[in-house]
């Protein structure tokens, strides 16, 4: 990924919010005042993670689930999370990366339209590297401090969360291992 | 992979990283209704910014960088158009942490506002002048800059006065292009104070 990546991304969600209904119509305020539950997929991607103040570039991409309960703009929910590292230091290799699960609370704002989650819980090493055996765990943290909601149908949301914060500890102490990914997530969303 | 002596006090910067999520959500929750725009409004905003999670990560005081910015435009509807200055200070090129290196960002944006002016778009590109010597650069040397924040949360607090928070935003400064480029690669958070007329 180019830094024109973050460009193009500014660009999709300015163009998909524009075209987006404007108005507080039935179909898209979904401030639900009941409670609820829900079953989300995502994919996420990031790169030029470590390029901040470092010499790495690294880039990752992933998917998980989360399972939540929500009543009226407050949620909690369980997920998973499997993010693949892509390691640039010698050579270019897709591992294994992370098993990540957790909890975390979220909060719907401006008629449901948006949304701010946090989430942590342990981090699981899934690749054996040069100090560190698979299975070593750690924990992490999961930041997504504005996500942008569309309802293109009744039973399904789309999110998207242009950047999100998330560290991943899956080896601390000694020669800990710590990664700081920006995040892009792309989720859908279907109520129970 | 990136492996770093562990610290002692992380504990102590996650209880504050979840301490300013926390923050942030009451603010979100405390927030007044739509901060719709008018069409054909002129807008002109000041601006903080800064980066400092990868910083708070690692175990450093100082922030990653700081600028504050100013910029004026027209909305003739939930487009817009604008012009932005921006000093910009960023992390010493000799390894400190202190924030020696200056820029001046000069450039034009477009911008959007939807879900009834709560949220908003911008994308900004221009000139980025050198203000003090590196350590291979002469001021005045010139590059460009791209800053792309494609989610803010918008807060009418007045009658011509909007709040905005831009919680993560990315910026490519790269005041030197060539030769040995100097480049500024940085997530950051903005605090905008917007006036409209």
């Amino acid at each position: 990924m180019s830094a024109s990546t973050p460009c193009l991304l500014c660009a999709a969600v300015a163009a998909a919010a524009m075209a987006a209904p404007q108005n507080a119509s039935a179909r898209d305020v979904v401030l639900d005042k009941g409670q609820s539950l829900y079953l989300q997929l995502e994919a996420f991607g990031s790169a030029l993670n470590d390029a901040v103040g470092g010499s790495n570039i690294t880039a990752s991409a992933g998917y998980g689930g989360r399972a939540g309960w929500r009543r009226g703009m407050i949620g909690f929910f369980a997920e998973f999370s499997r993010d693949h590292w892509l390691m640039t230091e010698v050579g270019r290799d897709l591992t294994q990366g992370v098993l990540g699960l957790g909890v975390g609370v979220e909060m719907l704002f401006a008629d449901g339209r948006l949304k701010t989650s946090a989430a942590g819980g342990s981090s699981t090493l899934l690749f054996d590297t040069a100090f560190h055996d698979r299975g070593t765990t750690g924990f992490y943290i999961d930041l997504r401090p504005v996500s942008l909601r569309f309802h293109p149908a009744e039973w399904l949301v789309v999110e998207l969360a242009p950047i999100g914060f998330t560290l991943e500890s899956p080896v601390n102490g000694e020669l800990a291992i710590r990664r700081i990914e920006y995040r892009t997530t792309l989720t859908l969303e279907v109520p129970l | 992979m990136t492996a770093r002596d562990s610290r002692p006090d992380t504990p102590h910067r996650t209880a504050l990283l979840w301490t300013a999520s926390a923050v942030a959500a009451a603010a979100i929750a405390l927030a007044p209704g739509p901060a719709a725009a008018g069409p054909g409004k002129w807008f002109a905003s000041v601006e903080g910014n800064f980066s400092f999670l990868g910083q708070l990560v690692s175990g450093q005081a100082a922030l990653g960088s700081f600028a504050y910015r100013v910029a004026g435009g027209y909305r003739p509807s939930a487009f817009e158009v604008f012009a932005a200055v921006e000093h910009g200070f960023w992390q010493d090129d000799e390894g400190s942490d202190r924030l020696r290196i200056q820029t001046l960002d000069v450039g034009l944006g477009v911008g959007g506002t939807f879900f009834d002016g709560r949220a908003r778009a911008e994308l900004t590109a221009g000139a980025s002048i050198l203000l003090t010597q590196s350590q291979l650069d002469e001021p005045g040397t010139a590059g460009f800059f791209i800053d792309a924040r494609p989610a803010g949360i918008r807060w009418r607090v007045g009658d011509h006065l909007i709040a905005s928070l831009y919680p993560l935003t990315f910026s490519f400064v790269a005041p030197v292009t060539k030769g040995i480029p100097l480049v500024y690669v940085s997530y950051r958070t903005a605090v905008v104070c917007e006036l409209e007329f």
